[in-house]
């Protein structure tokens, strides 16, 4: 008898804790919802009022009710295209470097704990250094090219925003390359390779897949980028002209605008830009994810 | 045994891992066109003597090696590993074909990854002479192009032993090649390695004592890193000189 009570207390207590397990997990996707339906709930007024032309308009001026998110949208990929650009090679280089030519001992321990230490840096960090240190150098260098020395804007925050995303994608692309087993290279180099074509004929082609669902995830990180950005971008609202033209992200401009914005309108065009943002980053995390679970290679 | 005739021999080879030894003083000649079987217990250095005639333990750290590895009259061990490699090939326990690659560029995976440039009418003499050696020819022919991942298991080593013959290597090592397979693919692998001895000399390691029985010339027996016996295998199967070896044999009929 005692038995039998025993075990229905023991079952109750495995069944309770699952119940929690799964509220937890219930309320994870409750909250993604929540954000998206007052996301859409608030920017309803706007895509009402400004219709679809909202999305490819190319004024934003308050002032005037005229609410359109293409430059913040250019601005955004322009930024984030060209901060991966510079980034890559260093993350690539570095994530080489850690996972196969130096995957143990005391500098391997330092580079990796230098890594993670700049990717817990807090942005503001990046912006002020940015503002600070690189501003200057890139108003001198506008000066020597003869163009107008903003200093701040699209080339500026790109430049930060690379330096922000290297520890991040550097970290994915060592697990990636880490995940390459063993005995493939060591088949690679009893046919006589060498490091270096190990790392180019079996390794990568083995880990291009993760590596570039690395890229598009840091993709994704630079695009929700906002503090170092918005500290650095010279926050125009229009279209920018050339690399160097002050501009705007969607990230930046709400952080910029969204203490200003006293009227309905106003506040609910920049819950829009929001929830592109939410949209865009959204996406680049599902296909990153989807890359990761169809081209995996199955050894 | 007038036809003996050594290709590669070690001379008073010692390994040290971190100050512990590993190989103890192992003078052992492999004779040309021969099936050398290397047997002994888990930890007494088989593979680590294997790896080393492929120069694959360099990564180690804290590795030292003395004592000399003759290859034609030249030491291999102060030769260069990429050409060491080139000219002895490896295939080892689990099949390990390249994912990335197909059937064909597997095969010619050691050009490929040399860096070497091939005709057309080179890759297909290449790919078909490997394959047709290894008995997968008629297996795959209407394949080559696809991943060698959907073949067997026993396909897949095949695969492994074709792709370390197309570099037309003197020596072929196999570090326990069938200890992953079937029986049935075991014993396709085991005719394989009677066919390629009038090429190619072979050196295996074994756990199958039964497989060195049927398909070894000669049996060395190491033990906690010391060469024991090195005899002909039916000799040493026959008669065991040392108590150690006769204790490990007749293990197989208790």
């Amino acid at each position: 008898m005692n038995d039998y009570k025993s075990i229905a207390l023991a079952e109750s207590r495995a069944y309770v804790f699952k119940i929690i397990l799964r509220l937890s997990g219930y309320l994870a996707i409750a909250i993604l919802c929540g954000v998206f339906i007052t996301l859409a709930s608030k920017a309803a007024l706007s895509l009402q009022e400004t219709g679809l032309s909202f999305f490819y308009t190319s004024t934003w001026d308050p002032v005037r009710d005229s609410f359109g998110a293409f430059p913040f949208f250019i601005g955004t990929m322009v930024t984030s295209v060209l901060a991966l650009t510079i980034s890559l090679p260093f993350s690539f280089a570095l994530a080489i470097f850690l996972g196969e030519y130096l995957k143990q001992g005391r500098l391997s321990n330092i580079v990796s704990t230098t890594l993670d230490l700049l990717a817990g840096i807090p942005s503001v960090i990046y912006g002020f250094w940015g503002l600070f240190v690189l501003v200057p150098l890139i108003r001198d260098f506008q000066n020597m090219l003869g163009i107008v020395p903003h200093g701040v804007g699209i080339f500026s925050s790109s430049i930060v925003l690379a330096l922000m995303i290297v520890p991040y994608s550097a970290s994915i692309s060592r697990e990636v390359i880490a995940l390459v087993p063993q005995d493939l290279k060591e088949a690679a180099q009893s046919l006589g390779a060498t490091q270096f074509e190990v790392v180019t004929r079996v390794i990568l082609p083995y880990a291009k897949s993760g590596i570039f669902a690395g890229i598009l995830m840091s993709f994704g990180r630079a695009i929700s980028e906002t503090m170092a950005v918005t500290m650095l971008i010279g926050n125009a609202n229009k279209i920018p002209t050339s690399l160097f033209s002050p501009a705007n992200t969607l990230a930046s401009v709400l952080a910029n605008e969204f203490a200003e914005a006293s009227e309905a309108l106003y506040l609910s065009s920049l819950i829009s830009l929001a929830l592109m943002l939410f949209f865009i980053t959204a996406i680049f995390s599902f296909v990153g994810r989807w890359i990761i679970r169809r081209w995996m290679v199955n050894g | 045994m007038n036809d003996k005739k050594s290709i590669l021999e070690l001379k008073n080879f010692n390994l040290y891992i971190q100050d512990k030894q590993i190989l103890k003083e192992i003078n052992l000649p492999f004779y040309k066109n021969k099936v050398t079987a290397i047997m002994g217990p888990s930890g007494c250095g088989k593979t680590t003597l294997i790896r080393s005639i492929n120069r694959l333990n360099e990564g180690i750290p804290d590795i030292k090696m003395t004592g000399e590895m003759r290859l034609y009259n030249k030491d291999l061990l102060e030769m260069n590993a990429i050409l060491v490699r080139r000219k002895i090939g490896m295939v080892f326990q689990r099949p390990n074909p390249f994912p990335t690659m197909s059937i064909a560029d597997n095969v010619l995976a050691g050009f490929i990854l040399n860096g070497v440039r091939l005709t057309k009418q080179e890759k297909e003499e290449i790919v078909t002479g490997s394959l047709e050696k290894t008995g997968l020819w008629d297996e795959v022919k209407d394949n080559l192009h696809r991943k060698g991942t959907f073949l067997s298991g026993g396909q897949q080593q095949r695969l492994c032993i074709a792709r370390a013959l197309a570099m037309k290597p003197k020596i072929l090592l196999l570090d326990e090649p069938t200890s992953a397979l079937d029986p049935k693919a075991t014993e396709r692998i085991e005719e394989l390695v009677n066919e390629l001895k009038s090429n190619v000399t072979i050196i295996m390691v074994t756990h199958n004592m039964g497989q060195a029985e049927r398909i070894s010339d000669y049996t060395v027996f190491l033990y906690l890193g010391e060469l024991v016996e090195y005899e002909e295998t039916a000799t040493i199967f026959d008669s065991p000189k040392h108590s150690r070896t006769k204790d490990y044999l007749t293990r197989k009929f208790g």
